[in-house]
Order: structure tokens, then sequence, then C-alpha cells
């Protein structure tokens, strides 16, 4: 088995729906919600002991992808920001010191900043995004991609095209998790 | 938890098991896992040590720890009425079939050696039965005893009559529990107010208003009639033996192999409300093994309808050297592999 850890509920919607649609083994997958980032950072946290068990003790995980968020570096705390979400998650791989394949995938938009929602708004195509960035400027006011996002494309499941580029890293990331 | 319960296990040797530990179990417990992965040796591993250590217990020194008046030959006698109990569910045969065959030849068991609650370890050697309890020292080395001389048993007349089957006093492997079982413990309940609390259930969920033993055949009264229990569905014979082998004991463990086995997805949550809340009130710890998915949803929605934390989910899988292991969930764990969709039917 391999364990994929997020940051929320929303990453585990999306990768479930890429799972179906590159056919990838669910059954196979054993999901962690952090629930936040912060979470993931902390190895302390009482999934990393789960997870320790899993892969020495039960010997049930091979592999594992950690996904956070790039978030805006502009952000005080210090591990917010595409460079150092990696830097820190190069720090908790080594701390962590699992005898197996750990990868990780930050989620961000075309200027690495943002989250989940910023990297799905980044595969509408032009016309949709412009019709986004149209709506932005005429409300005046800043709205954040989770905002667009849920208000405009999650009610409606807006199906998204997995096979856009944007997905190719993840997808690449996703699939070799099931090599062995 | 109850001091009776097991609590942890420890299994050098026994079938499929090897080098296997496990702890943090609760009073229900729920095994889960690959077809033949050992769910049901687990669980007559668990049965033989929890009832040999409850004999060895039964004995009223016990607790004053007073040297060693136990009778010996009375213990091993007992344990291996256990042994054969357990072969008896595991070929499927009756037990009286067995102890013929055993007049002309003893069965055979292969070695074990298994460990509870860090107190109590039974061993099988080459037909030598070697039980020890750790830290009673008053009681002193034990005694084995060679299965080939079981014969030589000074009970072995008292409780042998040729062509009579023997007593088995043990009931609490659900499968074991056959109709002649059921009958007497109903016979028994009938004399405490557990037989109302029994026909309560009943009513409730089959609208059977009454069980009982009439000309010595189960029978159950529906809309003021009484008809055989041949006449009903396998699901109500089953939520039968499971009501019955709950309101029959009390402190101790029980064991429910394939516990969904003949009942209707949709009486699965009664039957979780049963165990749950029988088990609480009898003080029962429940072991009980199951291969669907529906059975293991139905745990547990009820258990967090009833807020029932004394639960345990068990998965079992195989590491890479092929030995089994056993991921015991309690219930936070549980809940959220439950809510987050990640498959728990073994690896």
């Amino acid at each position: 088995m391999v364990a994929i850890l997020f940051e929320g509920k929303s990453d585990e919607k999306i990768l479930n729906q890429i799972c179906d649609t590159y056919s990838l083994p669910k059954e196979e997958i054993k999901y962690f919600n952090f629930e936040g980032k912060d979470n993931i950072f902390n190895i302390a946290h009482a999934y990393y002991n789960e997870i320790e068990n899993d892969i020495n003790n039960l010997q049930k995980i091979d592999k594992i992808l950690i996904i956070v968020d790039a978030d805006n570096d502009n952000d005080l705390n210090p591990n917010r920001g595409f460079e150092p979400s990696k830097n820190k998650l190069k720090e908790i791989i080594i701390d962590l010191n699992f005898n197996i394949p750990i990868d990780y995938y930050i989620m961000c938009d075309k200027n690495r900043n943002g989250n989940l929602e910023s990297f799905l708004l980044s595969v509408l195509d032009n016309e949709q995004q412009e019709c986004i960035q149209n709506f932005k400027n005429c409300y005046k006011y800043q709205l954040s991609d989770k905002w667009t996002y849920n208000s405009f494309y999650k009610q409606m499941n807006h199906p998204f095209d997995f096979n856009h580029q944007n997905f190719k890293i993840l997808k690449e990331k996703l699939i070799n998790l099931f090599i062995k | 938890m109850n001091n009776n319960f097991i609590k942890n296990i420890n299994i050098n040797q026994y079938k499929c098991f090897k080098n296997f530990e496990s702890n943090g179990f609760k009073r229900i417990n729920l095994i889960s896992g690959k077809n033949n992965i050992g769910k049901t040796a687990f669980m007559e591993a668990c049965y033989l040590l929890s009832n040999s250590f409850n004999i060895f217990k039964s004995n009223p020194n016990y607790k004053i720890n007073t040297g060693s008046p136990l009778d010996r030959n009375w213990f091993h006698f007992e344990i291996m009425k256990l042994l054969i109990s357990i072969k008896q569910n595991r070929d499927n045969t009756n037990f009286l079939l067995e102890w013929l065959l055993e007049e002309f030849e003893l069965v055979t068991f292969n070695s074990f050696s298994i460990e509870i609650n860090k107190k109590f370890r039974l061993a099988l050697d080459n037909n030598t039965l070697m039980p020890e309890h750790f830290g009673t020292q008053a009681w002193g080395s034990w005694d084995s005893s060679n299965l080939a001389k079981f014969r030589e048993n000074t009970n072995y007349n008292k409780v042998y009559k040729k062509n009579h089957k023997p007593q088995l006093d043990n009931y609490t492997f659900s499968s074991i529990c056959n109709i002649d079982n059921i009958k007497d413990m109903i016979d028994e309940l009938k004399l405490n107010e557990k037989y109302n609390s029994l026909n309560k259930y009943l009513i409730e969920i089959f609208n059977i208003e009454q069980i009982d033993i009439i000309k010595n055949k189960i029978m159950l009264k529906q809309n003021n009639k009484f008809k055989g229990l041949s006449e009903f569905g396998d699901g109500i014979k089953h939520f039968i033996n499971i009501l019955v082998i709950l309101f029959s004991h009390k402190d101790t463990t029980v064991y429910l192999d394939e516990i969904e086995n003949g009942i209707h997805f949709a009486n699965l949550d009664s039957l979780w409300r049963i165990v749950l809340n029988i088990s609480k009130e009898q003080n029962v710890q429940v072991f009980a093994t199951t291969h669907s998915k529906e059975c293991i949803e139905s745990y547990y929605r009820v258990s967090k309808q009833l807020n029932e934390k004394e639960i345990t989910f068990i998965e079992f899988g195989k590491d890479k050297k092929n030995n089994i292991k056993a991921n015991v969930m309690d219930f936070d764990q549980f809940n959220r592999n439950i809510v987050i969709g990640n498959g728990v039917r073994g690896w």
C-alpha cells in the first residue's frame, strides 16, 4: 500500500477524482487528512506514529506522497510560500527517518503561489480565466482563489481537464507511487 | 476494563501464526482480513488461552495465592476438552465423533505456544501440555502432561462413559454452539431474569413473542402460535444463537465467528446494537470476525450512535516475510479510516 498525506478534505476529493481518471488503485491508498499544513510539518503528530507502525511493524506502507499548499510567502508564518514549504518538507522527510521512499508535491498557481484552489483554477482555459479576472476587477475587493473556486466551480462539480499539462507532475508522482 | 478480559496476546506458534504479538483489545473487537489469513485461528488461540486461564482461576485458592491445591489432572483434562472443542469447530465434526475416534487413536494436535495478558502461557510441545502462570511463585513449577497418557488421567473414567457424549461445558465459541447447547442455555435463562430480556429483544426485532423449549424442541411464539425454530430463516437462528450466548455469559469472553453469517444487511444495525448493549450489561468481552463491508460499516455506525468507545477494529495482513500482523484500531482511528474511505479489510 501507499500513503498520501494532505492538508484537508478538498485535497481528498480532488485526489479521488484524479485517481479515478488515471485508473489508479484507490484501494491501495491509505489517506491521512492532517487537517492543516502545520500538522503535516509537526513530526510529533500522532499520525506519524501510526505511519511509522504501518511501515516498520505492519509493513503495510511502501511509499509516501506528501501534498501541501504553497500558500503565499508574504504570510508571517515562516513555512508559507513555495520555497520555504519545499525546504520544510525536505527537512521533515529527513527528520522522520522513514526507511521508504517519500515524495512531495506542492499545490500552487503558475507563479508558485496559492493553494489547491489556485492550482485547480490554473488549468482553466484562457477564456474562463479572463472571465474570472474580469469579475475580480469589477468586484474591486480582493477575492481569494479559495473563494473563487468554491463559488464558481466546486458547487457545480465543474469537470476539470485532468489531462491538462499542469497536472502532469502530480500525475507522474501519483503513478510512481505504484511502481514497485 | 474487566480483569478477565484479554488485553494482549503473544503467539509464538499456533497454526499459521509465528512470533505474533498484538495488544490494545477492548470489550468489543471486530476482526477483518483477507480469506484464510488466520482470523478464526486467532480467535481459537484466544479461546483456548482465556478459557484455560479461567479454569485455572476458578480454583478458590487462586486469589489468595496459597500453594498449589489445584487438581492438575483435572486441569489438564479440562484443557484437553478445550483442544477437542476447537478441533470440532475447525473440522466441522461433532464432539461425539471426535471422541469416538479418540477411542481408537488419540487425536493429534500440532505444537503451539500462546500467552495472554503477560500472565498465562500454554504450550504444547510434542504432545506434552505445559501451562504456566507467571508471578504466582507459590504455585510452583507446573507439571506437564503428555496427551498420549490422557487415558491415565484420574478423571478420565469419571467423565468418559462408553457411547455417552462427554460434557463439554464451554459454549463461548458460537460455531461450537449446536442446537442441544442452545436448548440447555435457554433452559438456564428461564431460571433467571434474562429470559424476559431475551424475549424483549425477539419481539422488538422479529415480532416474536416468546422463545421456549416444548417437547424438547426450540419453539417460537408468533401471533399467539408456537412454531418450530426450523420453520424460520437462518438469520433468526443466528440472532437467537448470539442473544442466548451473550445472555448466558458474564465476566468472560465470547467468540462469534463470521458474525454476519445469514443475517440480512438490513438487520446488521440491530445485531450490533444487541452485541454492544448486552456485552456491556453482562460485562462480556467479544471477539468477532467478518468478511462483510456492510457489517464493518454497521459496526462503525452503531458504535458511533451509542458513543461506545470500548471497541476496536482489528485488520489482519501480512508483512514482507509473510508473517501475520494485526493492526488494532481504537475507535478514533477506526472512525478516521472509515470517514476518509480507507480500505480496512486487510493488506
